[in-house]
């Protein structure tokens, strides 16, 4: 049996320095994983090589059974894989709404409904609907993380890469965004979040994956994985 | 505005504008006005990749040559064949040229769209000032292939005698090139206002503005890219095509002009990148302005005025004309905010 995400001891280096060293995560279909590690521990290096913008030096992504070497961003996009950026990366010139419209016309497979009234679904799903004639500049920080998230969700993901989606963000806004991805996983959604939130990461996820310095470190149930003495020392020192 | 409504006015607005220069009568009217309408199909094919794609092209003269450069080639082929062609090949040359001026466009049109597309594939990794870079590069590099190219004239340039009427309705000669060139600027203006309200056009502009949450979102962007560079360089070809026929003198010094470059950025910058109206705008005030301080003032005095007028714009007004507007349209929040545009 193969798991609906394999990534198969991938080594990803940066010149001399080696970003991520033989990591090895298999994930199933309909999995919540919270991803966590120091900064600089590789996890958005994880996000990057799954979403190909790099791509690793030696291992295999395989992404239900299909191995993802050699495929742009795009392609990997329209195969359903979202991703959400770090920091907002908005198309600052576009509305609201033509921020998602992009992805639905880039990538979106729903061709049942008008394009206009998707929008206007999705956005309402956020609560961005009443916004959807502005431009992202007039949006206020968790606003531009949910249209970062609402457009990865308009590609319409079966696997959804949320990097660090509320970092910056109030305990409340915390909440509101891990409300959303718990609903979105319902729907079917596999998720692996990115995050440094404890507090999100443990009420989110059923599994939880430790990396420092670039190496896999602890993989398993979230409450018996914080406890791990390697874990708490990467965190607190020892 | 529906585009097939949008393609009809385009046209009747160019029909209109060259039977009000007939009834006005005025033959420099139509040799000024040339060049003007020449600079909006320049601008529109500029912006098409500057504006909506955000990569500024300095290669614009390279482009515009390339469309020049194709109509001379094969002007001459007709008389070279005579020489050095066997008859047989000569006969048959000589029954088809000399090609009429649409189908030369053509042609200008499909070759600088390919050079389009291969510099899009060189140089497309690159981004901001670096390509900026790389395309004035490419000019620089077709030049020296033209003045080395004996045939076409090498760096004496090629002089082309026109007929003094076309074969169309004896139709006087500068009135036939310019109701082309206003043929041609409605059509790039129409393929211009057709890819703003694409899924092409969303796709352009989302590698504007960040083009690896483009690719996230599932656009092509290298496809996209080259596409756009395709297009725009066709359409510079194009505009290039019969400006041999109209100056009757081709050389590479000036057919490779910077003047076309700077120009080329200067008019949407001054009109406003965002959409179809800002090029138009913008050669239309700025390409009227050199003719006129061209023959009131000097020709040098025309470049001095783009380039104060270029630069009190990039200060003053960086959204170009149609940003004047702004304040117009409320519902578009965050506008002004936002300043300067791209």
């Amino acid at each position: 049996m193969t798991a609906f995400l394999e990534i198969d001891a991938i080594t990803k280096k940066f010149g001399g320095f080696t970003a991520l060293d033989n990591i090895t995560i298999s994930v199933g279909r309909g999995e919540r994983v919270g991803l966590i590690g120091p900064n600089g521990s590789g996890k958005s290096t994880v996000v990057n090589c799954l979403s190909g913008v790099f791509s690793p030096e030696l291992g295999a992504i395989r992404f239900r059974d299909q191995d993802l070497r050699g495929l742009r961003a795009f392609e990997r996009t329209r195969l359903g894989i979202a991703r959400s950026f770090q920091l907002p990366k908005p198309f600052r010139s576009l509305t609201v709404a033509e921020n998602v419209r992009v992805p639905l016309l880039y990538a979106g497979r729903g061709r049942s409904k008008a394009i206009d009234e998707q929008c206007h679904d999705l956005l309402t799903r956020v609560a961005l609907h009443d916004k959807a004639d502005w431009l992202p500049a007039a949006l206020t920080q968790v606003e531009l993380r949910k249209l970062e998230l609402i457009r990865a969700v308009a590609t319409e993901p079966e696997l959804l890469l949320a990097d660090e989606a509320m970092a910056g963000l109030s305990g409340s806004e915390v909440t509101e965004i891990v409300a959303f991805l718990l609903q979105l996983s319902d729907d079917g959604v596999t998720i692996i979040m990115i995050e440094h939130i404890m507090s999100a990461v443990m009420s989110f996820s059923n599994r939880l994956v430790v990396l420092v310095s670039g190496k896999k470190v602890a993989d398993g149930d979230p409450q018996v994985v914080v406890k791990d003495p390697i874990v708490e020392s990467a965190y607190l020192g020892q | 505005m529906r585009m097939p409504i949008f393609s009809l006015l385009a046209l009747v607005v160019a029909a209109a504008l060259f039977a009000a220069f007939l009834a006005i009568g005025n033959e420099y009217l139509f040799f000024a006005g040339y060049v003007v309408v020449q600079y909006v199909v320049i601008a529109t094919a500029w912006n098409i990749l500057g504006g909506y794609c955000g990569y500024v092209n300095f290669g614009t003269g390279a482009f515009f040559a390339v469309g020049a450069y194709a109509t001379v080639a094969l002007h001459k082929l007709q008389n070279y064949s005579e020489n050095n062609f066997p008859p047989a090949v000569a006969e048959v040359i000589a029954v088809i040229f000399p090609l009429p001026i649409p189908v030369l466009i053509l042609i200008g049109g499909l070759l600088s769209g390919i050079i389009g597309l291969l510099m899009g594939y060189l140089t497309l990794r690159l981004r901001g000032v670096f390509f900026a870079i790389a395309t004035l590069a490419l000019a620089v590099v077709l030049q020296t292939l033209v003045v080395n190219w004996d045939y076409v004239g090498g760096s004496r340039g090629a002089t082309i005698l026109r007929p003094p009427t076309t074969s169309l309705f004896g139709m006087d000669y500068i009135h036939y090139l310019f109701a082309l060139m206003l043929l041609l600027a409605a059509i790039s203006i129409i393929i211009a206002r057709g890819i703003e309200r694409s899924t092409f056009g969303y796709g352009l502009a989302s590698i504007r503005d960040d083009e690896l949450a483009a690719e996230a979102a599932g656009v092509p962007t290298l496809r996209l890219k080259l596409a756009c560079t395709a297009i725009s360089g066709a359409l510079m070809g194009m505009a290039g095509a019969p400006f041999p026929y109209y100056v009757g003198y081709v050389e590479p010094a000036s057919t490779f002009s910077l003047i076309y470059a700077v120009n080329a950025i200067a008019m949407p910058m001054v009109g406003g990148t965002a959409g179809w109206l800002g090029p138009l705008l913008g050669s239309l005030t700025l390409g009227s302005l050199q003719q006129i301080a061209s023959v009131t003032i000097s020709s040098e005095a025309s470049l001095l005025l783009i380039g104060v007028i270029l630069v009190a714009f990039v200060v003053l007004a960086p959204r170009g004309m149609l940003g004047w507007f702004d304040r117009l349209r409320p519902k578009r929040k965050g506008m002004v905010a936002t300043g300067g545009g791209h």
